[in-house]
């Protein structure tokens, strides 16, 4: 049960994370790319478990 | 529809990477283990905690416990740190005897990083240090990590919104994380979260082996002044602890003794001590890094333990019956030093008070040289 809700947290996270990513990319604001850039970063590390 | 900002989006994802990269090396850098000094040639056997509990094989916390065995038959002690990994006290108590200890009569068990989980991270919004290092006379430097309370959730995961505990402390409210705090579990679950298991592996490797007696190694914020310079003590062990005080205080240690309370549930001096035939005890340092009100967090801290905060509380009479605070602080030799005798001390009063059970130790460093030299003085290289 915790590895199902372990790998479903991991998903909901990196899916997040390459949302976040993809609006970088799309974004036509530099304030709004900015604040995208500060949310990415702990999106990416916590995806990949680094902690 | 084609974005002209591009170029500046694509920069703002480059930093990003470099952040990531950065940051992510100094998280995967604190996963890294400390390397003991492990050529004292008194080492008769080195144990791992899984042999204990198989369900930590594998697991991060599948820590060395290791024996001194003088070949005499005699009583048997475990001396162990890093329960809580931002207490460097303790844990330096630890590598000090691992480094220089031999058993003369009896046998001894040393397991210097108890929740080794704690040591791979820090405590979120703390801002605290998480690394100290030595630089020894032969120019090579012993680093050693310094973590927080609680195992790291990237270890254990999630954390219950309620949990009874085999203590019958209930996890809930404020206290939902203390499911990763290794001295709230007490004696533990075999099959239970990372922290629970490695409790019961340290509760079933004291019932294995016979365990008469066990330090607990601590440290405390300078706040605390209940507890700084305090052994606590099961009152199965009230005897042991009185006696090994009171010798600590006729050597000039002023030191105080203080009995388990009643529903200190998960506690090791209450979990282990109500559910084992060891005699519980735990010491406690000061420790004024750790705490609501420290100064600035800097490598100096921790070691040098000089803190203008808590002095200027402490005359300013903020913590009542206080005694134990001055200019100089609590440097790290003093309070591994305070470790180091406290523990030697109720090693020798079990052995007056056990006569049929000797134990007897042997090549300790002399606290007063330790504390007037530094720890750079005592800790062995590993060039």
């Amino acid at each position: 049960m915790i590895s199902a809700l372990y790998i479903i947290f991991r998903i909901i996270v990196a899916v997040l994370a390459l949302l976040v990513v993809w609006d970088i990319v799309r974004e036509k604001s530099l304030a709004h790319v900015m604040c995208l850039g500060l949310i990415s970063f702990p999106l990416i590390l916590r995806a990949l478990m680094i902690k | 529809m084609k974005n002209r900002n591009l170029l500046q989006n694509i920069v703002v994802l480059a930093v990003v990477a470099v952040i990531c990269v950065v940051t992510g090396r100094i998280y995967l850098g604190q996963l890294q283990n400390d390397v003991f000094y492990t050529g004292n040639p008194n080492i008769t056997n080195v144990l791992k905690l899984s042999d204990y509990n198989p369900n930590l094989k594998g697991t991060y916390n599948d820590v060395e416990i290791y024996e001194f065995d003088s070949g005499v038959p005699g009583g048997k002690a475990l001396i162990y740190g890093g329960t809580h990994t931002n207490e460097v006290g303790s844990m330096l108590n630890a590598v000090t005897y691992l480094e220089n200890v031999k058993c003369e009569e009896g046998t001894l068990y040393i397991m210097v990083h108890a929740n080794n989980s704690g040591y791979s991270h820090t405590q979120p919004l703390l801002g605290q240090a998480n690394t100290m290092t030595f630089d020894l006379p032969d120019g090579t430097t012993r680093s050693f990590r310094i973590g927080t309370r609680i195992s790291n959730p990237v270890h254990q995961w999630p954390d219950p919104n309620y949990h009874l505990n085999t203590s019958n402390r209930e996890l809930k409210h404020e206290e939902i994380a203390e499911i990763r705090n290794l001295n709230r579990n007490h004696p533990g679950v075999e099959d239970g979260y990372l922290t629970e298991a490695t409790c019961w592996a340290i509760y079933n490797f004291i019932q294995t082996e016979g365990i008469d007696f066990i330090y607990d190694g601590h440290e405390a914020g300078a706040e605390s002044v209940t507890l700084v310079n305090t052994l606590v003590v099961h009152e199965n062990a009230m005897p042991l602890g009185s006696t090994a005080v009171m010798n600590c205080v006729i050597n000039n240690l002023p030191l105080k003794m203080e009995i388990s309370g009643q529903t200190s549930y998960g506690l090791s001096h209450r979990g282990l001590g109500d559910n084992t035939d060891a005699l519980c005890t735990l010491f406690e340092t000061c420790n004024p890094a750790m705490g609501s009100y420290h100064d600035k967090m800097t490598e100096e801290l921790f070691k040098e333990g000089v803190s203008g905060n808590y002095l200027a509380m402490h005359r300013a009479g903020l913590f009542p019956n206080s005694s134990d605070f001055d200019e100089s602080g609590w440097p790290i030799e003093k309070r591994t030093a305070y470790h180091m005798s406290m523990s030697a001390e109720i090693i020798n009063a079990f052995d007056t008070m056990y006569p049929d059970k000797p134990l007897k130790i042997s090549g300790l460093p002399d606290a007063q040289d330790m504390i007037a030299n530094g720890l750079e003085s005592t800790l062995k290289s590993l060039a």
